[in-house]
């Protein structure tokens, strides 16, 4: 497993037990995050985690698990599951991320609603 | 004038006897001078003898005693004459004493009895030591001194009404326009003066009097206490409070004053006021007698006449027309006094009224709040800020520790003027609440309002706790029901959003499952169980185990549906449910696609999203639960690249009672965000139920979607 694989596992890990907190620590601040639930928005470095705080004040629970990862040059595509818990019911998605490093820095994690657009995105820059 | 010896007629008219006959001719002619001015003088001429007997007398001298000339002659002054005693004695003095005496200014009375005012002037005839008599002129000054007195009486009287008219305008208390019109009358017209009115007692009241001496106000006061009881008939105030019409006494005679007085000590009291006249007028106005204005004059100097009682009568008029505008100004004024009160009454009664109503909209508004939603945060400072804009200056909500909450407005420090309201509910103490009420006291009634506020604001605190502990204990339970996270299924994407009905205190009916069938196909259920609670809960657990027991035996999701169908029935229990399977098989497709079996109980129909549109996969078979030996075909479909498969529950097809939404409907509404995948498509199938609804489901849902996970 590449280092770039293992940094992708690890930061699922360390989500899951430290919160985006724990994963701000162990990348750099210039990481772009454009998160499923942000409506696109790209969330640059710390922005990422006030965004989480504000969902977690609404009363959201975040939790998310890693079901594949698959390496396309220096991207990480990573097949996930994402639950969003509310006292008003719960919300249950599987989608995917590209994790894009320049070499084995992380630059930029980015959320897809299925493969084919997860992938279209690794193509074009390919492309480039 | 000199008295003359008589001259004989026929006297010679020699130089011894010239003379004589010259005097005799001289005397003559004083004579005749002397007739002729006794004749025609305007004047009163007379000559009394020694003895004051009439000697002779002209005619004007007869006009004024009111004798013909021929009945003085002979007679003494005084019997032809009603003189006082002062004319008599200046005759005799004059007589005695030889002087003359000019003008003197007399009164005597005419054989009529009138009386007529004069200026003697008188000189003695003889000498002091042989008097032959006096030579008396008598001036008739009567119209003039009644022409002074008239001019006298209009300048009284009006002096009098002036300082009436001066009295009574904008004097509008009674007892000061009596009081003012007693001090008036004894300045200008009288020695004394009181205002007498009917008392409640039937007697009589006298509230005003006033004298020229105030010792004989006093004295009066004490005869009247004496001799004229409350009914004594003899008052002529009586008399005239009972005709209207005024009593004059010219003339107080002692057989007045002892008709009135009975014993001898009485009539000395009586005497001693010395009164000469007295006058009673009514106070008359508008036919109504109110009272009478009293008055007397003392000693012999002036007494009461018609001139008087007219002048008196006016003076009654004026102060009851004044009394009686007064006693009308007082009655308005208490009218309006009362009115006003009324007025004031009804305007606080309207006040209180009003803020009754305040208070009691402003109590259905505050319950409208706290019923409106168990989240007690939003609530409470909704409560507060209510409180603070209708009725306290601040207020603040603190909800004790284990209740975790704390609500109000900022600023709202406890200090002077604040009050705290313990909240309490079913024997435990809640939390606070602290009003603030600024600078006025508060209303008793609105104290009372606060503690049914403070008294609902716990109950909605306690429900929401309690609430909100069963609304733990029913998502710990549903989520027992549910996956705890959608599997992994090979070469599948899914997305799944459940949402429990409103409130969410009680395990919903609603529920999914996906799991393999151990022949490499999956099984994907979404279910709908009758009914909510613990039997609802017991039953969704049942279904989706003994899905998960029977799919590998019976994979086809007709031949399921049958066993669970028959399974319920032998549970002999009464409660239904609706499902739709989805068989996914990846296998008997071609490469890149899948098959979905697709059998349905009662539930509404599913839909596929294909990039060329939607595809709606109607079921056929009735609800499971019922005993009814049911079939329930299932359909074929193929599940392509870019098509996203949809089941749902009720919650979202009846999001909106008036405007179910058909499979198709639905479909249509959410395809063009068919390319954002199963979590893109069951987002908006949400969002759009939502909408409908109006905010929050009234209703579980379940929307579950699922693509192949492919390139």
């Amino acid at each position: 497993m590449s280092a770039r694989m293992e940094l992708v596992r690890r930061l699922f890990e360390v989500f899951d037990r430290d919160g985006v907190e724990g994963v701000l620590e162990i990348v750099p601040d210039d990481v772009v995050w454009v998160p499923s639930s942000g409506d696109g928005r790209r969330l640059v470095g710390a922005e990422v985690a006030e965004h989480l705080q504000a969902q977690a004040s609404a009363g959201v629970q975040q939790d998310q698990r890693l079901l594949g990862i698959e390496e396309h040059g220096e991207d990480v595509v990573v097949q996930g599951s994402l639950r969003f818990s509310t006292a008003s019911g719960h919300v249950d998605e599987q989608l995917y991320w590209v994790y894009r490093f320049e070499g084995d820095r992380l630059r930029e994690a980015l959320a897809f609603p299925t493969r084919r657009a997860a992938m279209q995105a690794v193509a074009e820059r390919d492309a480039v | 004038m000199r008295d003359a010896a008589p001259v004989p007629e026929g006297c010679d008219d020699g130089e011894h006897l010239h003379a004589p006959r010259n005097a005799l001719r001289a005397n003559d002619a004083a004579h005749a001078i002397l007739d002729t001015v006794y004749e025609t003088s305007p004047t009163g001429l007379a000559f009394l003898d020694a003895g004051l007997r009439f000697a002779r007398v002209n005619s004007a001298f007869a006009a004024i005693s009111g004798e013909t000339v021929g009945a003085h002659l002979g007679r003494v002054v005084t019997d032809v004459l009603d003189i006082d005693s002062s004319f008599a004695s200046v005759l005799r003095r004059c007589v005695a004493g030889g002087a003359d005496e000019r003008d003197v200014e007399l009164r005597l009375r005419d054989v009529d009895g009138r009386e007529r005012h004069v200026l003697l002037s008188c000189s003695a005839v003889g000498g002091a030591e042989r008097p032959a008599g006096v030579a008396v002129a008598l001036h008739d000054i009567t119209e003039r001194k009644r022409a002074e007195r008239d001019r006298s009486r209009r300048l009284r009287d009006a002096s009098t009404l002036a300082a009436l008219g001066e009295l009574l305008d904008g004097r509008l208390e009674a007892d000061a326009i009596l009081a003012g019109v007693t001090r008036i009358a004894v300045e200008h017209l009288a020695d004394w003066c009181a205002v007498s009115v009917p008392a409640p007692d039937g007697g009589l009241r006298t509230p005003a009097s006033a004298a020229r001496d105030p010792e004989l106000r006093l004295r009066i006061a004490r005869v009247e206490e004496l001799f004229f009881g409350p009914g004594d008939s003899r008052s002529a105030s009586r008399d005239v409070l009972r005709t209207g019409e005024p009593v004059l006494v010219e003339e107080v005679t002692e057989a007045m004053l002892a008709d009135v007085a009975e014993e001898a000590d009485a009539l000395g009291l009586l005497r001693s006021l010395r009164l000469s006249s007295a006058l009673v007028v009514p106070l008359v106005t508008r036919g109504e007698v109110l009272g009478v204005l009293r008055m007397a004059t003392i000693g012999d100097d002036r007494r009461f006449d018609v001139d008087d009682c007219d002048l008196a009568r006016d003076i009654g008029r004026r102060v009851a027309a004044a009394v009686d505008a007064a006693r009308l100004l007082r009655v308005a004024t208490e009218e309006r006094r009362r009115a006003e009160s009324a007025l004031a009454r009804e305007s606080a009664a309207r006040r209180d009224l009003e803020r009754a109503h305040a208070r009691t909209r402003l109590l259905a508004d505050l319950s409208g709040l706290l019923e409106s939603s168990f989240d007690v945060v939003p609530v409470l400072d909704d409560v507060c800020a209510m409180l603070t804009e209708r009725l306290v200056e601040h207020a603040r909500i603190d909800v004790a520790a284990d209740a975790a909450r704390h609500s109000g407005r900022s600023g709202a420090d406890d200090g002077e003027g604040t009050a705290r309201y313990r909240l309490a509910a079913a024997g435990r103490t809640l939390g606070t609440l602290v009003v603030g009420w600024g600078s006025s006291d508060p209303d008793p009634e609105d104290v009372a309002l606060l503690c049914e506020v403070a008294r609902r604001i716990a109950l909605n605190v306690d429900a929401s706790l309690r609430h909100a502990e069963r609304a733990a204990a029913a998502r710990t339970l549903q989520t027992s029901l549910l996956p705890e996270v959608l599997p992994r299924v090979p070469g599948l994407l899914l997305a799944v959003r459940y949402t429990p009905a409103v409130g969410g205190a009680e395990v919903g009916g609603d529920f999914y499952d996906v799991f393999p069938l151990g022949d490499g196909t999956w099984m994907v259920v979404v279910g709908d169980v009758c009914g909510k609670g613990v039997e609802a809960a017991s039953l969704t657990s049942q279904l989706r185990y003994t899905l998960r027991a029977l799919g590998p035996r019976r994979p086809d999701p007709s031949g399921l549906l049958t066993e669970l169908n028959g399974f319920l029935d032998g549970r002999g229990q009464h409660r239904f449910a609706s499902l739709v399977l989805f068989r996914v098989d990846r296998s008997r497709a071609a490469d890149g696609e899948a098959t979905l079996d697709v059998a349905s109980a009662g539930h509404p129909a599913p839909f596929l999203l294909h990039p060329d549109g939607v595809e709606v996969v109607p079921g056929h078979g009735p609800v499971v639960g019922l005993g009814l030996d049911a079939a329930f075909p299932a359909e074929r479909v193929t599940l392509s690249p870019g098509t996203v498969a949809v089941a749902y529950t009720d919650g979202i097809s009846e999001a909106r009672h008036d405007d179910v939404r058909d499979a198709d409907a639905l479909g249509l509404e959410v395809a063009e965000v068919r390319e954002d995948g199963p979590s893109g498509v069951a987002r908006e199938i949400e969002v759009r139920a939502r909408d409908r609804a109006g905010g929050a489901l009234r209703d579980d849902a379940v929307v579950l979607a699922l693509a192949l996970d492919d390139d």
